[in-house]
């Protein structure tokens, strides 16, 4: 899980080291400075830490944080570091005027992980424990398995719920039914697509189809937190919040990449037989068709 | 305290806090990250023709050569610069170009002289889209009185 979570941020959405410098060397206060800068400003004023060589320090630690929790060395420390070097530079990014949503979650997930039993299991620290263990001719008794593991996913169901519930019932206040009329998405995709994204402009046209999206969106917003008590269902939620995201993303530009990352790991780590049955069966399901399929249907 | 009991009360914390951007809304300006209120896009669109207005910067320098301003130039997020100055702008407010002025000077390659903010209205018809192009707003209106 751990593996995942952070392998995957760091090699393609953690924060630009780039885009942090041009902030900080651009601006020389913070507009609206979030609680992690303000606690860091705190101690550390503003001309010292927010350099390019203060960042890029920053930055450089992250990434050794991350490579040792991918590997699993120290990996409860290295979870912690990295987290916190995660939510600077988005606390950073954040306190010049404008806040976005995609990381809050994410950050929750990983301080949850740092404070889980992660790298028991599939990691440097249990193979130096299992050596340690043989050398003082111990049997290793520790089999890698905790009921606290999982702590970390059910936070992360509960909060994802939270705020599916709190985005969706905010439209049916704010909006109200009206939000459903399809002008409402179509307005919001054309807004966001105009000049990029072809299918978004197509979707844009599409009266009907926003109509039937925008009851979608709106039902699977606030009705998200049905899968807390229906778990066996809830991959199938984990699944639609991933499908949602993607579908987000190649229509309207919203890149809510962490929100993809978390529903995948709920969809995958979340019930531990749902996703191999699963999964086994699409490669049976597929073998068999390769094996029935006639030879010259390739053609 | 066992171990069970921290975890219980951590997660009681971090839920808890999430009640706070609600209680406590601040709006498009945020200063709790990464607790935050989750209203997005909640703003419902009548029915009729869907408008949508796209604003562009280009700055023109000393020597007369002009370019394509972005948020980066400026060291904002696209949204910030947007709403805090594009549109202020927009609406004749010479504050906000002024602003834009002296940061561009400050922080870009060459010295500006003017600003223009080219405003563009996109119509979604049946056939694609239709493009309007609004009066340009430039600063300083008047370089003369400006030096």
């Amino acid at each position: 899980m751990r593996i995942v979570v952070v392998g995957v941020e760091m090699l393609w959405f953690f924060p630009s080291l780039s885009y942090q410098i041009n902030l900080a060397v651009s601006n020389t206060a913070f507009q609206y400075p979030q609680p992690l800068i303000r606690l860091v400003t705190a101690i550390v004023p503003r001309e010292v830490l927010f350099t390019p060589a203060g960042l890029t320090a920053i930055y450089w630690v992250s990434m050794a944080a991350g490579l040792l929790a991918v590997v699993g060395l120290f990996t409860r420390p290295a979870l912690l570091v990295y987290a916190l070097c995660f939510g600077f530079f988005v606390s950073h990014e954040y306190s010049y005027a404008d806040v976005h949503h995609p990381e809050a979650l994410y950050l929750f997930f990983v301080f949850a992980l740092a404070l889980s039993p992660a790298g028991d299991r599939l990691s440097l620290d249990a193979l130096l424990r299992q050596r340690r263990a043989r050398s003082t001719g111990r049997s290793n008794v520790d089999t890698g398995l905790s009921d606290l593991a999982m702590w970390p996913l059910r936070l992360v169901h509960v909060l994802l719920s939270m705020t599916y519930f709190s985005t969706g019932v905010t439209k049916l206040l704010v909006g109200g039914f009206q939000w459903m009329n399809g002008y409402t998405l179509q307005y919001a995709i054309f807004k966001n697509v105009i000049t990029r994204q072809p299918l978004g402009m197509w979707l844009a046209h599409q009266h009907t189809l926003c109509i039937v999206l925008s009851i979608g969106t709106i039902l699977f917003e606030t009705f998200f937190f049905v899968s807390l008590f229906l778990p066996r269902l809830a991959p199938l939620f984990f699944a639609g919040g991933l499908l949602f995201h993607l579908g987000l993303y190649y229509t309207s530009g919203h890149s809510f990449f962490e929100h993809m990352l978390l529903n995948a790991t709920l969809l995958i780590f979340y019930d531990p037989v749902w996703f191999p049955t699963q999964w086994n069966r699409l490669k049976a399901a597929l073998g068999f068709r390769s094996a029935d399929a006639p030879i010259g249907a390739a053609h | 305290m066992s171990v069970r009991t921290r975890i219980s009360i951590l997660i009681l914390l971090i839920v808890g806090l999430h009640a706070l951007p609600v209680l406590s809304y601040q709006g498009t300006r945020q200063t709790r990250w990464p607790f935050l209120a989750w209203a997005m896009y909640a703003e419902s669109y009548p029915p009729g023709p869907i408008e949508v207005v796209t604003r562009q910067l280009v700055a023109t320098s000393r020597n007369g050569t002009s370019r394509l301003i972005t948020y980066r130039d400026v060291g904002l997020s696209s949204p910030g610069l947007s709403s805090g100055y594009l549109r202020p702008f927009g609406r004749g407010d010479t504050s906000a170009g002024r602003w834009l002025v002296d940061r561009l000077n400050r922080v870009g390659p060459d010295s500006v002289a003017e600003l223009r903010l080219q405003t563009f209205r996109y119509r979604l018809v049946d056939s694609g889209v239709v493009v309007d192009t609004l009066p340009v707003v430039v600063y300083p209106a008047n370089p003369q009185a400006a030096r």
